[in-house]
């Protein structure tokens, strides 16, 4: 049985002016131990489905299945979803410069979760606490427990998120966008530390970004989300030796890379997300995608197994299919652009 | 510097604040001490009425004889005990209601919301009399009518302010750690509308103390013969052509007291406001 086992997931917000489904159909499984990427740019629902898995988007109506550990965390009472909170499953947030009480000792925090979540002692806690400091690499941590928050760099402050989620020994943590607000320099040194720490505990992670860089290296499969919906899905592996998904192209030929020819630009692409409000009946990436056919506009494509990988791959592209009326991208390198 | 309290630093930069704390704490001492300080028992009949101040009657005597010094005295403490009980009924109350509107928004807001509408209606003074009316005349009915009277505001404060804080960051962490209802509350809500609330309720105090002197004013707050300032004006107006000292003096404890409070309350915010601190503090 898997740890994680999403099925048909989706988010509705109620909005004035009218329905807004910030996550459609998104279905995914996870192992004890594994690490996923879920990618997309903003408003692509990534946050929102992390959120729906922690259980905390009370304004939003949730469909689907959120399989954990036996569980459906979907029809979980709250005292219980509570108990889960911080203990099994455990979150780190995007900005480390506001996700601490600033009010209270980084010590007190970590204790209280501690104390919270396995009914510890003080002093045991405290020790804990301690550890876990040191875990993460902060020096001193036995003097840094007395610390505020303002009191650390945000790097560090980011390690001291990470002590607490690690505090209950989850089985899994949910990372949001960890590093978007940390300095370059120390972006590598975090995701470095919380790779090493949940490989060391078999924790599951899952990276959410919207840098196709940070999960190059830290994850072993890939979601790729577009309005919502997972558009793409494969190993880490394969997916960015064959990426087959024109919108995941877009991703990477935007994305400075090594490994290219550097003397030429970088490609943007062009164009805004769909409005979920009233998302476009066929392709939601269609308006910007250069491959673009009439089928594309109208209906819509399943997330279906890409045709020339099979198996490893899943795709929501008509181009990409071998369907009736599809395929025509099948073969195509999408590194030397084709005027379709 | 080092971490100096904000409100001590302030304290330093404007003379006008250090003036008010130091009357402040001079109202405070008299309403601590009054009865010992008092040369007289402010209810006793002492001599002939209405005298001019003296070497024996600093301030005189009031209309019946009694020493106006002993009775001011005196009356600084009730102002304390009302202002000081009223706002606080008004400040947990309200807190409370706006805590629990904002926190679990929807039928619970919306239900003690219109309920504080309602109380808004009304004009302070009439809603205090109409409670005063219903619980009848005296110092303790008049602190819970001036009390009811503040909770709406309060609540409207304290609402506004949990709204904007529930969408903090770390509230939202703190519930991914399994933090329950009262433990974001107690520790990750109310410890930062508190700067906000104590602000309000300095303002609150001084419109307490006016109020109870109206109260006290119309025969409805203190019962003669215990001195009031409220009490004090009402009985010295009648006289305001002959011995204009009894209704002014009285008049202006008053007003001496709340242009100081507000002045308090002022120099408070600005201490509590980072805002304010960053745009009021020359570049160092």
């Amino acid at each position: 049985m898997p740890l994680l086992d999403v099925a048909d997931l989706s988010a509705t917000f109620s909005t004035q002016q009218g329905d807004l489904r910030a996550v459609e159909g998104v279905s995914f499984q996870m192992d004890e131990g594994t690490t996923l990427g879920i990618v997309g740019e903003s408003g692509s629902g990534k946050s929102v489905m992390a959120l729906s898995i922690m259980g905390l988007i009370p304004s939003a109506r949730l469909g689907g299945r959120i399989g954990f550990e036996g569980d459906d965390l979907l029809s979980l009472p709250d005292a219980r979803m509570r108990r889960i909170r911080g203990s099994r499953i455990a979150m780190v947030f995007q900005d480390p410069m506001s996700s601490l009480n600033p009010v209270l000792t980084v010590g007190l925090q970590l204790t209280e979760v501690i104390r919270l979540h396995t009914g510890a002692s003080r002093p045991e806690a405290r020790a804990r606490a301690e550890e876990l400091l040191r875990t993460v690499g902060i020096p001193e941590p036995r003097r840094r427990l007395k610390d505020y928050p303002h009191q650390f760099s945000g790097g560090m402050r980011q390690r001291v998120m990470i002590a607490l989620a690690l505090a209950c020994d989850p089985v899994l943590i949910l990372a949001d966008e960890i590093t978007t607000a940390l300095d370059v320099t120390i972006q590598a040194q975090v995701l470095a530390l919380l790779k090493t720490l949940t490989v060391e505990r078999q924790t599951a992670l899952v990276m959410i970004t919207h840098d196709l860089g940070v999960v190059a290296g830290h994850t072993d499969r890939v979601l790729v989300m577009y309005g919502g919906q997972v558009v793409e899905q494969a190993t880490t592996a394969e997916l960015f030796e064959h990426p087959r998904m024109p919108y995941t192209w877009g991703l990477l030929d935007s994305m400075p890379r090594m490994d290219r020819d550097r003397s030429k630009p970088l490609v943007p692409i062009e164009g805004v997300p769909p409005d979920l409000l009233d998302p476009p009946k066929g392709c939601r990436f269609r308006d910007r995608c250069r491959f673009a056919r009439d089928i594309c506009a109208s209906r819509a494509p399943d997330l279906a197994p890409a045709a020339d990988r099979p198996g490893a791959h899943l795709v929501r592209c008509w181009g990409t299919q071998d369907r009736a009326g599809s395929g025509w991208l099948i073969g195509t390198d999408h590194t030397a652009p084709t005027e379709a | 510097m080092m971490t100096a309290n904000p409100f001590f630093s302030e304290l330093r930069r404007s003379w006008i604040t250090q003036a008010a704390l130091v009357i402040a704490v001079l109202y405070t001492l008299v309403a601590l001490f009054g009865p010992w300080i008092a040369p007289y028992d402010p209810t006793r009949i002492l001599s002939m009425p209405r005298q001019d101040p003296s070497a024996q009657f600093w301030l005189g005597t009031d209309e019946i004889g009694r020493d106006v010094l002993s009775r001011l005295l005196y009356g600084t403490r009730i102002a304390y005990v009302v202002a000081i009980v009223a706002t606080g009924i008004g400040l947990v109350f309200g807190a409370l209601l706006g805590l629990i509107a904002a926190f679990f928004s929807g039928y619970a807001d919306s239900i003690i919301m219109r309920l504080m509408d309602i109380l808004l209606a009304f004009p302070g003074l009439l809603l205090a009399l109409a409670i005063i009316t219903i619980l009848g005349p005296g110092l303790g009915n008049a602190m819970i009518a001036i009390g009811v009277g503040s909770i709406p505001e309060f609540a409207r404060l304290m609402r506004g302010e949990v709204l904007g804080l529930m969408n903090r960051d770390h509230v939202l962490a703190a519930r991914s750690m399994g933090a329950g209802n009262l433990r974001i509350m107690g520790k990750h809500l109310v410890p930062f509308a508190l700067a906000t609330m104590l602000v309000y309720s300095t303002a609150q105090l001084a419109r307490a103390v006016l109020t109870e002197a109206g109260l006290s004013y119309l025969g409805l707050g203190v019962q003669p013969p215990t001195p009031s300032w409220g009490g004090m004006i009402a009985t010295g107006q009648q006289h305001l052509t002959t011995t204009p000292l009894l209704a002014l003096i009285p008049g202006a404890a008053i007003m001496g007291l709340i242009f100081v409070l507000n002045i308090l309350g002022d120099s408070l915010r600005d201490a509590l406001d980072p805002h304010q601190r960053g745009l009021s503090r020359k570049p160092s």
